[in-house]
């Protein structure tokens, strides 16, 4: 599910050119320096002199706070297309300490933070899904404008082999219905009665009057409802087969939809797909196993 | 990259956090050097607009529309151009960019908004500078300086402390100063400026008049101010030959001296001995004349020679200039040119008989010239004549009233009538003006001359040795010159009589207190501290340039190359450094290195860590090849892990981490 990996930058990695502003800080200068030619002032020279060379020393201050920087991640839990993937990005400082850290990875732009000396510091970057599928770590770089905000100092796109696993988008209640009534057959997520009685829960309208527990309320403790529950031997199979018409996306996305649900009914669940077959059981890992199955799930074009 | 409003709105929550209130006192104590010299009204107007400033941000008051600043703009620009008559140059300049300044805090949205006032306050501190150079001022400006440039650092790092923000930027600056001193040292300087001067840096500068009247050096006498400065390369020159001639004066209506022949000349007198070398720093006096030690050898450029071996420079001295001089204290004259000679022989219209008699008595009874010009400094010394600082007023006829009635006088009054004796005599003379003495800086190896040193004195044409110097005040008053106006004052002050006391009896009546002495002392040591600035700062031109790099072997230099030499330098330096820290791993911490040990001795079992193996992952591994160390092994890298990502490492549990290791002893099952 989850991978690491880190990637260390030297100064091969690390490129520092004048932001914006340090064009803006350059045009200041040029201007200080005419004023100090035509005045022939010594000390506007010096203090030109002073800026230009704070700019030059900044470059350095600017390349040290980004070098040996050791940059790893770590895969987030696996999510559901559709919702953002959580990648822990941790920034691991094996010297003095570095300031103003700011972590882009288009589109995303984290506020910038500083990783104290000896430390480590992780930021989580939140990722967009559209796609079942294994969502690869996006291009990270990291960038600066340490010490005077006049400098971009940012690494070279760090390709991490980082990964997360993004299930199929569960199918919506709608689309639900309308597949189930294809199917022609009882929801294979819904609870099927069976004849073991399983206790008593509190009356809810538009519950069958053959279950309501007439005895409690004779006894006046109130309306009670009587659940039955199939047997735990009695599993189902959630079959690619049986939507059969559809589309093979929608395919996958109404079987995560049916494997959430069996799962959460607290039955036992089989799962088939083509060439992929998980006998019936139940628990978070083999829900997890079953969206594995699907996420991975190559469809044949 | 385009930023969405609530981006933009959170980039300035975030910059007005980190820096809103250090930008506003960095401007205000940027401007307070420049209020004095601001219009109040303006002055008024800065500070209302900075206390709104201050109430948008504390009490939330709103921001002005862009209508509201636009009118206000132009409300300003207006009422500036009134005042000053336009908008350029250093005075308009600076009002106008403190105008921009204040107005720009009204509509800080945008973290460029910031960082653009935070460089406008930079051309603030610049401004400053060109008003004044006076050390206190650089360094209140070198203070605004840093806190300007941390302003500019917790923009950049939001997070930033005040001491924090206040170090780095010192750190910075003081990192950045052997560049600059590189930058100073080789940016190729310019002769003159780009647009020309503006008219309005200097007034109100004295120094040595081009005439002389009975009570023109006296005035001078009174003033402490520097004249100028010399610094000798080898010996400085005893007191009695520290004579700086200025001005010859040739003509005169018997009261007035002027200068009269004042033509361009040559250096045309015979040397003897080997030159004295010495470079002259005046201080500016908006006049022409330079004063040079007796006699100049050279003409250093940008400075032409008059008759008289007077020097003086091509247009006055406003700015400060250092010159490379030398003279020759011993020289001769062969022949005196016939226009000398005629301007040295002429006598006044207003002369006295009395006068005329005294020098034509000198005339019968001397053989030679030389004669008469003793006759008549024995004449001064015998007849009880006075050095005074404070002589009797003259009215008519000053060299008459000063011969035969006053006596007492000041140095101008002895030269004058010894020239007009001299004239009567039929020798040729002429009176020098300038300065006679100094003050010795032994911190600095240089000379102070001061106004009050300002001196004037005879030179008289002698066949066989050509213009000769005539002090007729040392006759009277040796004092003068062997301890300077400075020292008369106090020997007077204390009741001396001059001319007759020996030398021990001055000496103890010269002598300083002990709080005088550390006073004095004192004062030369920063007049030293000055001197160098002024030398190696503010002087530092073009010709100091040339004169250094010649000294460094680098004879041929313009501007191009002295840009190449700089950008080369910079990026040696820089090179230097990305190599550095290219070859230089990172030095492990006890820690690491403990564990590194740990490591080599598992080596040692063949159990040796792959350069991208975990620790937890490596210790797994080495415990089921050696299931006997096991539980050392993790106990070990446990402690590792919990000491290296736990985050508390104290100093105690990292000994004990290495004395565990220590103790790790494997050997071969």
């Amino acid at each position: 599910m989850a991978q690491g990996a880190e990637a260390v930058l030297g100064t091969r990695q690390i490129y520092i050119l004048p932001n914006r502003h340090g064009l803006l800080f350059a045009l200041v200068l040029v201007t200080l320096a005419l004023a100090a030619v035509n005045y022939n002032n010594a000390l506007a020279y010096l203090l030109t002199f002073l800026l230009a060379s704070m700019a030059v020393v900044s470059l350095l201050h600017a390349q040290r706070n980004l070098l040996k920087l050791r940059v790893s991640v770590a895969g987030g839990d696996p999510v559901f297309a559709g919702e953002p993937a959580a990648l822990r990005v941790c920034l691991h400082n094996d010297s003095g300490a570095r300031y103003a850290l700011r972590l882009e990875s288009a589109p995303a732009r984290l506020a910038p933070f500083d990783v104290p000396a000896r430390d480590t510091r992780c930021v989580v970057l939140s990722i967009p899904t559209r796609k079942r599928g294994w969502l690869d770590c996006p291009p990270l770089t990291l960038a600066s404008v340490y010490p005077l905000g006049i400098t971009r100092a940012w690494s070279r796109r760090l390709t991490l082999p980082a990964r997360c696993l993004v299930y199929p988008k569960p199918a919506d209640e709608a689309s639900w219905q309308t597949a189930a009534g294809t199917e022609g057959e009882s929801q294979p997520g819904a609870v099927q009665d069976g004849d073991d009685f399983t206790g008593l829960r509190a009356y809810q309208a538009g519950d069958a009057p053959a279950r309501i527990s007439w005895k409690t309320l004779a006894r006046g403790q109130g309306l009670y409802t009587k659940e039955f529950r199939a047997p735990r031997a009695e599993s189902i199979w959630l079959d690619w087969d049986a939507f059969t018409p559809l589309a093979a996306e929608t395919r996958l996305s109404l079987l995560c939809r049916a494997t959430l649900d069996a799962e959460d009914s607290g039955l036992t669940y089989g799962l088939r797909l083509p060439g992929v077959v998980l006998e019936p059981d139940n628990g978070a890992l083999h829900r997890h196993r079953c969206l594995e199955a699907l996420a991975l799930h190559e469809t044949v074009a | 990259m385009k930023l969405s409003p609530e981006v933009l709105s959170q980039e300035n929550a975030l910059a007005e956090r980190a820096a809103g209130y250090w930008l506003l006192g960095a401007a205000v104590v940027a401007l307070l050097p420049h209020v004095p010299r601001l219009p109040v009204w303006l002055s008024a107007v800065l500070a209302a607009l900075f206390a709104w400033r201050f109430l948008m941000v504390q009490r939330a008051w709103p921001a002005p529309n862009r209508w509201w600043r636009w009118s206000l703009t132009a409300l300003l620009v207006f009422l500036i151009y009134r005042q000053y008559g336009t908008l350029f140059g250093r005075d308009a300049g600076s009002a106008l960019l403190a105008a921009m300044l204040a107005l720009k805090f009204l509509e800080l949205q945008r973290l460029r908004d910031y960082v653009l006032s935070v460089l406008l306050v930079y051309f603030l501190i610049v401004l400053g500078f060109l008003y004044s150079q006076a050390v206190w001022l650089v360094v209140y400006l070198v203070a605004v300086f840093v806190l300007t440039t941390a302003t500019l650092v917790r923009l950049a790092v939001p997070g930033a402390r005040a001491r924090f923000a206040l170090r780095l930027a010192g750190v910075l600056m003081l990192q950045a100063l052997p560049l600059m001193l590189a930058m100073h040292l080789l940016f190729p300087r310019l002769q003159g400026a780009l647009w020309g001067l503006p008219q309005d840096a200097h007034a109100g500068l004295t120094g040595l008049s081009e005439e002389m009247a009975p009570g023109s050096v006296h005035e001078l006498s009174l003033s402490e101010d520097v004249a100028f400065r010399a610094h000798f390369q080898g010996v400085v020159p005893p007191p009695a030959q520290r004579y700086w001639r200025a001005l010859v004066l040739w003509s005169t209506d018997g009261q007035r001296w002027t200068r009269g022949l004042a033509t361009h000349a040559r250096l045309d007198y015979e040397a003897q001995g080997s030159p004295i070398a010495y470079t002259l720093t005046p201080e500016p006096a908006n006049k022409p004349w330079l004063p040079a030690l007796d006699l100049p050898a050279q003409i250093p450029s940008g400075t032409r020679l008059r008759s008289g071996h007077v020097l003086e420079t091509a247009a006055p001295m406003r700015g400060r200039l250092s010159l490379e001089m030398s003279a020759y204290t011993r020289y001769r004259m062969l022949a005196l040119p016939e226009s000398e000679r005629r301007a040295g022989l002429q006598r006044p219209d207003l002369i006295s008989t009395r006068v005329q008699e005294l020098a034509a008595g000198w005339r019968q009874s001397a053989r030679s010239d030389a004669e008469i010009v003793r006759a008549a400094l024995a004449h001064f010394r015998t007849e009880k004549f006075y050095y005074t600082l404070e002589p009797p007023a003259l009215e008519d006829d000053p060299v008459d009233e000063f011969l035969f009635e006053t006596r007492r006088g000041f140095c101008e009054h002895f030269a004058a009538a010894f020239v007009t004796l001299m004239r009567s005599a039929g020798i040729p003379a002429r009176v020098v003006t300038g300065y006679q003495g100094g003050e010795f800086n032994p911190s600095g190896n240089y000379l102070i001359v001061r106004q009050l040193d300002a001196h004037a004195w005879a030179e008289v044409w002698l066949p066989g040795q050509g213009w000769a110097r005539v002090d007729p005040t040392a006759a009277v008053a040796p004092e003068r010159i062997e301890y300077g106006t400075e020292g008369i004052r106090r020997l007077l002050a204390r009741g001396a009589v001059l001319g007759g006391l020996p030398s021990e009896a001055l000496r103890d009546l010269l002598a300083l207190g002990a709080l005088e002495q550390v006073r004095q002392q004192l004062r030369l040591s920063w007049d030293a501290a000055n001197t160098a600035w002024q030398r190696w700062v503010l002087g530092y031109d073009r010709a100091r340039q040339r004169e250094l790099l010649a000294q460094l072997g680098f004879e041929d230099v313009n501007p191009l190359r002295l840009l190449g030499a700089l950008a080369l330098l910079i990026s040696l330096v820089m090179g230097t450094y990305v190599v550095a820290t290219r070859r230089r791993a990172p030095r492990p911490d006890p820690v690491q290195r403990a564990y590194f040990d740990f490591c080599r001795k598992l080596a040692h079992l063949g159990l040796v860590r792959a350069p991208q193996e975990g620790a937890l992952s490596f210790a797994e591994r080495g415990a089921r090849r050696h299931p006997q160390l096991s539980d050392a092994i993790h106990a070990i890298t446990q402690f590792y892990l919990r000491l290296r990502y736990g985050g508390n490492a104290d100093a105690e549990s990292q000994r004990e981490f290495a004395r565990r290791v220590a103790a790790f002893r494997p050997r071969h099952g």
